[in-house]
């Protein structure tokens, strides 16, 4: 029938997560702070894209944007109590860490998302637009006030 | 850290994000061995959110209720005009001695003066003790805007007695209040006449146990002072706004908290959390603030979500703008975008802008490809650029010709028409209203959509975005009367460079 073809099969499944399972959750981990959050975010932007992925020429920038919006989403439902409690790197006996994450966490998350597409993952102003769902211009405002705003806080 | 180059500094980012990256989750299973997101409960925190907005949500249907039950009883209550009553002819007839009658009190008793005072301004309605939210959310609305309006507050005592305010805000900010104890027998049996410097309205506390009413409000610094004239009575809060649907509220704030305060912003935690719930569910809400006052001219906004984002604003006259889109600011401390202008304020003459923008777009036809069918917007899209109007009254002349004025003019930026042709129409001398007074000064200013701006610092942490909000590049004062040809081409000289 014909719905059945829009369920992919396990084959396709785990093909597409060995290959962006990793590379999503060290974004959604940067943007979060948090493991635990990073595989929900991970695991529900695969859920919800799945059906739609094998119709996608190419799934990482979907997969990419779909995990953006659902840290978005997730980043508003949050207490603001919680959000200002983004970092969860008290594991991690290193003080500049922290405190660059600290400070990351402090970014406004449209900011934190562009500052870190842009230079964990090197990407160019169309694709960070494309992920971000916005304008070109308004990626680099965003880059450099997350840069400003960074500077300001690490120096 | 060292002070780094901007090069050095980007770099130094990237070495950073790479080593938090490296503290990510290594995998997670595969969404088809795991619960759906749906099975997954959601955090606490939003369920007791979403608990208190149905909970608002059934408080405010109790309150329709009850307010229609009270109304009742006051419509079914023919009018007593005790005999030897002081109340005039005027006030016994009003709405508030016949729901002061239908409660049984003694108006007759009551200080000769106060209840015509209150009489001569909107009648709220009896707000009881329950969740009367119409009569208590009218009240909170006048006074926010320091606008004429009465309400009755009825509570019963220990005994079984009722006792009844009656609060009436004055255009200073203030309050002229009467306690009638007259039905207490435990009390005084007569009347108490005061007047109060200020008021707290209530903010929904989400987190509590049991959520405060938003609607709920004390008027505080009470003392004995003579009746206040009839002067010190506002103008009413205009009847679109008045009979408006009132959403779910999250309060009404009447003070200034630190906006500095990361989190808070202008706002407490539990306003923002009310707002952020309705926000994340979908319900319908609203919120009332107090702006900082310019000069004696008391502001005030309300931000609404009725299936749109809607402003609405108090400002010496009142203005409605609707939001194209709106957000709530992740760093939640500042309004920032556009906000597009819903229609002319309708507290005064008919709005000029259209009809005088497309007459200044006729002249302009030459320089700017104007075509006479177009209205003013869709030429104002077609050329890209962003067309800004301000209309002002002639005692803020100077304003509007001071940087500042260019600065609030260029906050409200939209393609075509924008911001509230005609903010003020009354001007305050003393406790004398002047008549209303028309348009004198016209700004345009012309900008392109390029980046952000704050457009409304004082505001809170909703965004309300344009798509493409814009910054200045071109500004020129243009009154009294409107701009010509000659500067129209100077304009477009200097955009061309």
């Amino acid at each position: 029938m014909a719905f059945e073809s829009e369920i992919p099969d396990a084959g396709f499944v785990d093909a597409m997560y060995r290959a962006h399972a990793p590379g999503l959750l060290r974004l959604a981990f940067v943007l979060t702070g948090s493991r635990q959050a990073a595989e929900d975010l991970v695991h529900d932007a695969f859920s919800r894209s799945m059906s739609r992925l094998s119709d996608v020429d190419d799934p990482a920038p979907y997969l990419r944007r779909s995990v953006i919006n659902a840290a978005r989403s997730s980043h508003r439902r949050r207490s603001v109590a919680e959000r200002h409690a983004m970092p969860s790197l008290d594991h991690v006996d290193d003080h500049e860490l922290t405190e660059f994450s600290d400070a990351l966490g402090r970014l406004p998350i449209r900011q934190r998302s562009a500052v870190v597409l842009r230079y964990l993952y090197q990407l160019h102003d169309d694709d960070i637009a494309d992920a971000l769902g916005c304008r070109r211009s308004t990626v680099r405002t965003l880059v450099q006030r997350g840069l400003t705003s960074l500077r300001k806080e690490l120096t | 850290m060292t002070d780094l180059k901007h090069d050095d500094f980007e770099t130094h980012i990237t070495t950073m994000l790479h080593r938090v990256a490296r503290h990510a989750p290594s995998s997670v299973q595969p969404p088809v061995e795991r619960s759906s997101a749906t099975d997954r409960l959601p955090h606490t925190a939003i369920r007791h959110m979403i608990v208190a907005i149905g909970a608002l949500a059934v408080l405010g249907a109790l309150a329709v209720g009850a307010i229609a039950q009270s109304q009742r009883r006051g419509d079914d209550a023919a009018p007593v005009a005790s005999s030897g009553a002081t109340v005039s002819a005027a006030a016994a007839s009003s709405p508030l001695v016949d729901a002061l009658l239908a409660l049984g009190s003694k108006v007759e008793l009551a200080p000769p003066g106060w209840l015509e005072l209150a009489s001569a301004t909107t009648f709220c309605g009896v707000a009881g003790m329950d969740e009367s939210t119409a009569a208590r959310q009218c009240f909170l609305d006048a006074s926010l805007s320091h606008s004429g309006a009465t309400v009755v507050v009825a509570q019963g005592t220990a005994e079984g007695d009722l006792v009844l305010s009656v609060h009436t805000v004055l255009a200073d900010g203030g309050f002229a209040s009467l306690y009638d104890a007259t039905q207490d027998s435990f009390d005084s049996r007569t009347w108490e006449r005061l007047v109060c410097s200020g008021i707290a309205g209530g903010e929904i506390d989400v987190g509590g146990e049991e959520p405060q009413s938003p609607h709920f409000f004390k008027v505080h610094g009470c003392g004995d002072a003579p009746l206040p004239p009839v002067a010190a009575i506002g103008p009413p809060v205009p009847n679109w706004f008045a009979s408006r649907d009132v959403a779910a509220s999250c309060g009404t704030v009447f003070g200034f908290p630190d906006p500095s305060d990361p989190g808070v912003g202008r706002l407490s935690a539990d306003a923002r959390a009310c707002v952020l719930a309705a926000l994340s569910v979908g319900d319908d809400f609203e919120i009332g603030y107090r702006l900082p006052p310019e000069g004696d001219l008391v502001r005030a906004r309300w931000y609404r979500w009725v299936g749109h984002h809607e402003v609405v604003e108090f400002n010496g006259g009142w203005a409605r703008y609707r939001c194209r889109k709106a957000a709530v600011d992740d760093e939640g401390q500042v309004f920032r975008g556009a906000l597009a202008n819903l229609g002319c304020t309708v507290s005064g003459p008919a709005c000029p802008a259209a009809e005088q923008l497309a007459e200044y777009l006729r002249v302009g036809r030459t320089a700017f490809e104007y075509t006479p069918s177009e209205a003013p917007r869709d030429i104002a899209e077609g050329m890209d650029l962003w067309i800004g109007t301000l209309s002002g009254v002639e005692h803020s002349e100077a304003e509007l010709r001071s940087t500042l004025m260019f600065g609030e003019l260029t906050q409200a930026p939209k393609r075509g028409l924008i911001g509230p042709p005609v903010v003020q129409l009354f001007q305050l001398r003393g406790d004398e209203v002047a008549p209303p007074v028309a348009a004198q000064i016209h700004v345009l200013a012309i900008t392109s959509p390029l980046g952000e701006r704050s457009v409304v610092p004082e505001g809170l942490w909703l965004a309300c975005e344009l798509d493409e909000p814009a910054v200045p590049v071109y500004e020129v004062p243009i009154g009294p009367g409107w701009i010509g040809v000659s500067t129209l081409n100077e304009i477009h000289a200097a955009l061309e460079d």
